[in-house]
């Protein structure tokens, strides 16, 4: 409502100025680690340079890169979107019954404290080392960020909204489509930005403990192997793979929460 | 007698008490208010902050139920809010996501009255109030001021009998508060409703109302009632003349008579 609110956003969208100097700097970076491997001979296997990179993930990409990617980016979105729908759920389910949340609070926390990825060695046994478990992991890690910000942004609204609402008569079903969940729609986006970064941080992780395809085993199989040069070029495309996600949810966010 | 009085009186407080629960205990916000409200009439309701002026507006809003006494609308006692009594909180609260057309058009779409009907009851609204050409903005596009209009625009949406104002100029500037002003005796002396509006500025109250209600420190009660006998339409130059003085000077009195008193 006041005009504060508007202006995070605003400090946060770059100015062209801004973004030349970033880019300037990731050049600056790049030359750096171009010309320093040049002069001190490192020895490829140790940190090849970045156009070594750049040409392994050129001709590796058809033949390799993709099909694991693609195998990653799946676990990730199943995992994102399996886990983040199930917290949004409960997440509503306790905002509305404050007695369950108190009850099931205890639980909530312990599993939230246990790193989800210490469990990844169980879910490859229950489920195998194929997609599943990853997914399992991924729903996990994206189930909590979801959860937690759609108790906090459904219990959040402004006691003066809710009067007004009843002032002109608002039934409770009413108040929560036309007050409540916009409301709350802010705080389910910052969860969603926390689970997205999360989820590939998890699928990753989960695929170093048993797996056969994707990214994070590529890491592994190219690292055992001392083809750092390989590793790199995983490591370019975890990159973008991390990124475009994030940047796919923080543009539906930018798209929809105008005010 | 009470029968032939509801239509006359639409708005009627009986020996009203309401009392807050408290940490501390039972807080006595209002003791034996008793008050009725005349078909047309436009009363103010001053006193010191914390006096318990909007505890009485909520009330007679349906937003609270006394702790005892009654309150009665057209004769019968109020359960709730109802769309015949239209409310304006001292802050806009507007639906930050929604345009004003839509926050205008909030209490038609509650209703379920179909979208074309709302957009273009809403539009007649926000006319009314001044802000054509400010449909498609955001609340945080627009300025204090703007933003209360887009509430009174929202109250006045179903059309309801009588207005509950909780000083709803309180937070704006004094060359917007009087510009308001005017634009409220327009509108009230156009559509002939009942208006009650609290208020802590005793300018604000004399120049508006009919009647001057000064409640008292807490328990709050009824301490004074003062006839605005200053004519019809108001002008912004008799807030100069000595009548105007005089009538401030005695509501101002009942105030300080009181605050010394307890």
């Amino acid at each position: 409502m006041s005009t504060a609110g508007g202006e995070p956003a605003a400090r946060r969208r770059h100015t062209p100025n801004d973004t030349l100097t970033t880019l300037a700097l990731l050049v600056l970076f790049l030359a750096l680690w171009q010309g320093l491997t040049f002069v001190l001979a490192v020895p490829a296997w140790l940190l090849p340079p970045p156009s070594t990179i750049l040409a392994t993930l050129v001709t590796d990409f058809r033949v390799l890169l993709l099909r694991h990617t693609w195998v990653t980016v799946q676990e990730i979105l199943a995992g994102f979107f399996i886990g983040g729908g199930l917290g949004l759920a409960l997440g509503i389910l306790l905002a509305h019954i404050p007695r369950l949340e108190r009850i099931l609070s205890p639980f909530v926390v312990a599993v939230q404290t246990t790193p989800k990825i210490a469990l990844a060695p169980l879910f490859v046994v229950w489920f195998g080392f194929g997609l599943t478990s990853k997914v399992v992991i991924v729903a996990m890690i994206s189930f909590f960020p979801l959860m937690v910000n759609a108790v906090a942004g459904f219990t959040a609204l402004d006691p003066a909204i809710e009067e007004m609402m009843r002032s002109l008569n608002a039934t409770r079903q009413q108040v929560f489509l036309l007050a409540r969940l916009p409301g709350a729609l802010p705080a389910l986006f910052a969860g969603a930005r926390i689970a997205i970064v999360q989820s590939v941080v998890g699928a990753v992780a989960a695929e170093f403990v048993g797996a056969k395809e994707g990214l994070g085993y590529l890491v592994v199989y190219t690292g055992s192997l001392l083809q750092t040069e390989r590793l790199f070029a995983v490591l370019v495309l975890l990159l973008l793979v991390g990124l475009v996600l994030y940047w796919a949810v923080v543009a539906l966010e930018r798209h929809i929460i105008t005010w | 007698m009470i029968d032939i009085a509801d239509d006359q009186y639409p708005l009627v407080a009986q020996d009203v008490h309401h009392s807050f629960e408290t940490t501390g205990g039972h807080i006595l916000a209002l003791a034996g208010i008793s008050l009725s409200i005349r078909n047309g009439e436009f009363v103010a309701v001053v006193g010191p902050s914390g006096c318990g002026k909007t505890t009485l507006l909520r009330l007679l809003a349906g937003l609270l139920r006394p702790t005892r006494g009654n309150i009665l609308f057209r004769g019968q006692p109020l359960n709730g809010p109802r769309p015949e009594i239209g409310f304006v909180f001292q802050q806009p609260t507007l639906l930050p996501w929604r345009s004003a057309l839509d926050n205008v058009g909030l209490p038609l779409e509650i209703r379920h009255v179909a979208r074309d009907e709302r957009h273009r009851r809403a539009q007649t609204l926000l006319d009314m109030v001044g802000l054509a050409g400010f449909e498609a903005r955001q609340p945080r596009e627009l300025s204090g001021g703007m933003q209360q209009r887009v509430a009174i625009a929202r109250a006045l949406a179903y059309d309801p009998a009588i207005m509950l104002m909780d000083e709803p100029f309180g937070a704006l500037d004094a060359l917007t508060r009087e510009q308001m002003n005017l634009e409220l005796l327009r509108l009230w002396r156009e559509h002939r409703r009942t208006v009650v509006l609290v208020t802590h500025s005793i300018s604000e109250a004399v120049f508006l109302a009919d009647r001057v209600l000064v409640l008292t420190h807490r328990p709050g009660h009824i301490a004074a009632e003062v006839v605005v006998s200053l004519p019809r339409p108001r002008t912004l130059g008799m807030m100069g003349t000595p009548e105007f003085a005089m009538i401030s000077h005695q509501v101002r009195r009942a105030i300080s008579v009181q605050e010394s008193g307890s």
